[in-house]
């Protein structure tokens, strides 16, 4: 999995709010969630498909963390992001 | 763009007035504040329309003396004998299904679907057919959604929502059918509040200094036709679209506290509450994201214009912030109260 390209799912709408927050909105079920400053941060990135090990890495270059808890961090927010269906593999 | 050449494409088939009617005896220009929209209607039809539009308060004006038409937008409504067919599944890109009505976005535009009626809404023009013995209601509905719709290239989008203003700040009173905004809203008019549309309102990025404002859309406001507000059955006529409603031109009533437009600093997202005291309390924005969002009616839509919408979204939400109130029976009998809690929940201007 560590070659597997995420890209985020075309018709998802993110909306940044006031308290740092971003909404996405899944179009076709109207659910939507909230993202913390680096979750938006990384859904910015993954505008373009990304593998998981870039974040990481591209992570680790943006904010002050180390790169085994960067890689724990993608792994465990690309996973939720798949279980939703807010990104597909590319 | 009143030629009655039936357009082609799969996508609009059957979704066009009839060729070869006489000439469309109604034919007005509707002014919507960010544009004008030209709207022609059979003689069938030509009396609903009428109706709708002075329900709503819009301004209109014969075509030939309107101001020039922004994009020259228009609406065309006609009635058919003819039996109307469904959406072609694969034309079909995204369903909307609301109570009797759906929307789907199709390559052509989007159709909008009701038992009776049908329209689609091109790029700058919508074409509306309805079958006979669709009542006023369904006719209404048609107008205005078709309207909402137009708007959106214009950057307008349309909300679920009535708008007032206390002194510069604009508020917002958000939210489903029966909660009670429009008496909520019509008791705050009473204590000397201005008003800018009940029920709906549209959403416009350009306004003033950046701000995001909100546009008239439904300039009179709709009560229940009954005798808690005793001043307005002179100035109301029944509402085309609710029975047991009046459409009050509350402009007639309160002149000097009408306004066209206001840039909301405050989000109210008002309940019923049991209680004799209405409460206030702060949403976060999350929170306030997802009900406002629950009050667009294209919220579905996925098209060009999808992504500047909700970034609007996003600027009114920083723009104001969001309260909840539980509504007691104090709107109606202690309003002054209300009024007072309300503009204390307002941010300080610059």
């Amino acid at each position: 999995m560590t070659d597997a390209h995420f890209a985020r799912r075309p018709d998802t709408i993110a909306t940044e709010l006031p308290d740092g927050e971003t909404a996405l909105l899944d179009l076709a079920s109207q659910r939507y969630y909230t993202l913390n400053g680096t979750g938006a941060w990384i859904w910015e990135r993954l505008a373009t498909p990304q593998t998981a090990e870039a974040l990481s890495h591209a992570l680790v270059g943006e904010y002050e963390v180390e790169l085994a808890a960067a890689r724990d961090g993608i792994a465990g927010l690309l996973d939720h992001l798949r279980r939703e269906g807010l990104v597909v593999l590319s | 763009m009143d030629s009655e050449t039936p357009r082609s494409g799969a996508a609009t088939r059957g979704f066009v007035c009839p060729p070869g009617r006489p000439a469309l005896p109604l034919r007005v220009a509707l002014d919507l504040g960010v544009a004008h929209v030209r709207v022609i209607a059979d003689a069938w039809l030509a009396a609903d329309v009428r109706r709708t539009a002075v329900a709503m308060g819009f301004a209109s004006a014969p075509v030939a003396s309107a101001p020039a038409q922004a994009g020259g937008l228009s609406v065309r409504l006609c009635r058919t004998d003819a039996h109307l067919p469904d959406v072609p599944p694969d034309a079909v890109l995204r369903l909307q299904a609301h109570d009797l009505a759906r929307g789907y976005s199709t390559p052509g535009g989007t159709v909008l679907w009701t038992p009776g009626g049908r329209s689609l809404v091109a790029a700058a023009s919508a074409d509306v057919e309805v079958v006979a013995g669709a009542s006023p209601a369904e006719v209404a509905w048609h107008l205005t959604v078709s309207l909402q719709l137009l708007l959106r290239p214009l950057g307008a989008y349309g909300l679920h929502a009535a708008a007032l203003e206390r002194g510069p700040a604009g508020v917002l009173l958000v939210g489903p059918s029966d909660v009670g905004k429009s008496t909520l809203a019509y008791a705050l008019v009473r204590q000397g509040w201005g008003f800018v549309s009940d029920d709906s309102v549209l959403l416009h990025a350009e306004g003033r200094d950046g701000a995001v404002e909100a546009v008239a859309f439904r300039r009179r406001f709709g009560l229940d036709a009954d005798d808690r507000f005793p001043e307005v059955a002179a100035h109301a006529v029944p509402q085309p679209a609710e029975a047991g409603k009046w459409s009050v031109d509350v402009a007639a009533l309160y002149a000097g506290q009408a306004r066209m437009q206001t840039a909301p600093r405050l989000l109210v997202f008002p309940e019923i509450a049991d209680a004799a005291e209405s409460r206030l309390g702060r949403l976060a924005p999350a929170d306030a994201y997802g009900r406002l969002l629950a009050q667009v009616g294209t919220r579905r839509l996925d098209d060009a214009h999808t992504r500047a919408h909700h970034a609007l979204l996003g600027r009114l939400l920083a723009q104001a912030p969001a309260v909840r109130l539980a509504a007691g029976r104090d709107v109606l009998d202690a309003p002054a109260r209300v009024a007072d809690l309300l503009s204390d929940a307002l941010p300080a201007l610059p």
